[in-house]
């Protein structure tokens, strides 16, 4: 509600500031300041034959929904590591839909496919792998 | 211009990935029914009459098809099993006919940020974009200081601007043509024939690009096992006709994946000309062409046979040729794979073999990183060759008749990354392009001051409303039929118009 009500005055203060029409000149003489948009609470991963890919590169501290998706001909999964050292992974065969949840703080998680680790068939070797920052 | 603007090994496996996910956007799991050759001389009229294709143990025989030389091959997908002679020959008989409303879908792979496209720019909300995503803003005016500028949109009382790779001219994308020729003054009147929806898509939104994507070539918000385009053609398609509806692609896209109607995936014509060993010339066809004018001694029947079918391959060749050539002035950018595909699809209109719609898969729009260095090339490609297919497609004498769309999985989000790209919102930006469109912003945009629960663009438009207005107004048909959970909310343009085509 507060960041609501923050967000509300300050749009007040900027519609205040600048006219209802697109000025550059304008624009360089007020400089105006709004909140950034809120980071989003979950993300999306789609996996496939070797790539990981996040909807998200960032995502807001506290509870964060990861919804994976195996598309790829194998089996996948989706595996990381949070700053308490729990292993949160959520194995998929092929076509599966997974879901995780986790209470992560700020800070970088490496997520991987942690099949075949420690083999030259790891798929995390071979590009299923990203990192996540969390603010 | 190249559209694959490969600057680092992150690009270069952003690449990778992209095309590992295109190959998603293509029903792989579904083999093709049959391999139709196509003759040299079908795009010609088949002068020389259609072939009888022969059943063989095998399928059908090539042998009737390559009387005069092919061109390519079509991977046939149909619940029934077709006659190659049939298929040309309904083909040939719908080109005596006038050419029907078709349209042609191209979808911007990985996600399109189209906040970067088609820019808010009254003061509030530009302050809000600036705010959010300084790091790869555009700035008003003209391009400058290392930034792109913004060339304002008419009849949106100045509140939105085309990105300038969008635009013709130069110090833009450098061509005569694109978005603001297309999009012409915004009235929706004669010249403006490009309709701009700047946040389409549907809630909630999903963020993966396989899902996301299904539910856009599905046309609904579940897992179907056909297209949207696909139960259109089963409803209002023919059955005997797999020419109706091309993929230009290896496979079928899922947008036109039906479940009787015969439809098709062409990957590209070779081209039909004589090569002949050991000969230089730059006109191999000009020589047999000599050779087929030379007369045969009296009574030698089989070699005035033979002669008389050089001189009408060579006609034929010279005919495609005409149909497969660049349209003088069409100015299509150079090597794009775009460009490409869009001069085979005006070659396939052209032909008017009953095709109704034709779909492209194109580009890597996935920019978590690096955004400008990417999309902006991309714009302008795409913007250029839009511009490009509509000159080609009128010089054919068909623009009338031909609608194209354009569309990504979802849009980006309005706040950008420290590494110079956005992650996947909600909100994109679909086009409709056509001298039939009513042309201008085909809904008001809805302000970044006020944004989802995620930070993302409110979505203004159901992209299914988009869908339901092409059968309605367009295509044909009862949407109801085609799209599961209609009818949906009508388009309202920014003006208050309610109308997609003019």
């Amino acid at each position: 509600m507060l960041r609501g009500v923050t967000l509300a005055g300050a749009l007040a203060i900027a519609v205040t500031l600048v006219s209802g029409v697109a000025d550059a000149g304008h624009l360089r003489r007020h400089r105006i300041f709004l909140p950034p948009p809120e980071l989003p609470s979950q993300l999306a991963v789609d996996e496939a034959e070797y790539t990981m890919r996040p909807s998200q590169l960032v995502v807001a501290a506290g509870e964060v929904t990861i919804n994976a998706y195996n598309r790829g001909m194998d089996d996948h999964d989706v595996q990381f590591t949070d700053s308490q050292g729990q292993v949160h992974l959520v194995f998929l065969h092929s076509g599966d839909k997974g879901v995780l949840k986790a209470n992560l703080t700020p800070g970088t998680y490496h997520f991987i496919c942690s099949l075949f680790a420690g083999t030259p068939q790891s798929h995390e070797a071979l590009g299923m792998h990203f990192d996540l920052t969390v603010k | 211009m190249s559209d694959s603007p490969l600057h680092n090994s992150a690009d270069v496996k952003a690449l990778k990935c992209a095309d590992c996910a295109r190959s998603d956007s293509l029903v792989s799991d579904l083999k093709p029914t049959d391999v139709m050759p196509i003759p040299a001389d079908a795009l010609a009229g088949f002068p020389d009459g259609v072939p009888r294709a022969k059943r063989t143990a095998h399928g059908h025989s090539r042998r009737a098809f390559m009387r005069n030389g092919l061109i390519g091959a079509a991977s046939i997908y149909s619940a029934t099993k077709l006659d190659w002679t049939s298929v040309w020959e309904s083909a040939i008989a719908r080109a005596d006919g006038p050419m029907q409303k078709s349209i042609v879908c191209i979808y911007l792979n990985g996600g399109n940020d189209g906040l970067n496209a088609v820019v808010p720019i009254d003061a509030t909300n530009f302050a809000a974009y600036n705010a959010a995503r300084a790091n790869i803003a555009r700035v008003l005016g003209p391009s400058g200081g290392g930034k792109v500028g913004t060339t304002v949109m008419g009849g949106t009382g100045g509140t939105m601007a085309f990105a300038n790779p969008l635009v013709s001219g130069t110090g833009n994308n450098g061509d005569t043509k694109g978005f603001d020729t297309l999009y012409g003054d915004g009235s929706g009147g004669a010249g403006s024939d490009l309709a701009v929806f700047p946040a389409a898509d549907y809630t909630p939104p999903n963020l993966s690009h396989f899902e996301s994507r299904d539910y856009w070539f599905a046309g609904a918000l579940q897992g179907m096992a056909t297209g949207w385009l696909g139960r259109w053609l089963d409803a209002y398609g023919t059955m005997d006709n797999p020419l109706q509806a091309i993929s230009l692609d290896s496979s079928l896209s899922k947008q036109i994946r039906s479940n009787k109607a015969p439809v098709c995936a062409i990957e590209g014509l070779n081209g039909a000309a004589f090569t002949v060993p050991n000969v230089k010339s730059s006109s191999p066809n000009s020589e047999v062409q000599k050779l087929a004018a030379v007369q045969a001694s009296a009574g030698n029947v089989a070699l005035a046979r033979s002669r008389q079918i050089y001189g009408l391959t060579v006609d034929v060749s010279n005919r495609l040729h005409t149909l497969t050539t660049v349209t003088p002035g069409a100015g299509y950018p150079a090597n794009s794979d775009l460009s490409r595909k869009l001069q085979l699809a005006a070659t396939l209109l052209g032909a008017n073999l009953g095709t109704r719609v034709i779909t492209i898969d194109w580009g890597s729009f996935d920019t978590h990183g690096d955004q400008v260095t990417s999309q902006d090339p991309q714009f302008a490609v795409l913007s250029s060759a839009l511009g490009a297919f509509k000159a080609d497609l009128a010089a054919r004498g068909i623009e009338q008749n031909v609608v194209t769309m354009v569309f990504s999985e979802f849009g980006r989000r309005v706040m950008s990354n420290d590494s110079l790209g956005t992650d996947h919102g909600a909100g994109g930006m679909m086009l409709v392009s056509g001298s039939a469109v009513r042309g201008g912003l085909a809904s008001p945009h809805p302000g970044l001051t006020k944004l989802d629960n995620d930070g993302d663009l409110v979505v203004e438009t159901d992209f299914r409303s988009v869908y339901q207005a092409l059968i309605a107004e367009w295509l044909g048909g009862d949407p109801t039929q085609v799209l599961p959970g209609g009818p949906f909310a009508g388009v309202h343009r920014y003006d208050g118009g309610t109308q997609l085509m003019k």
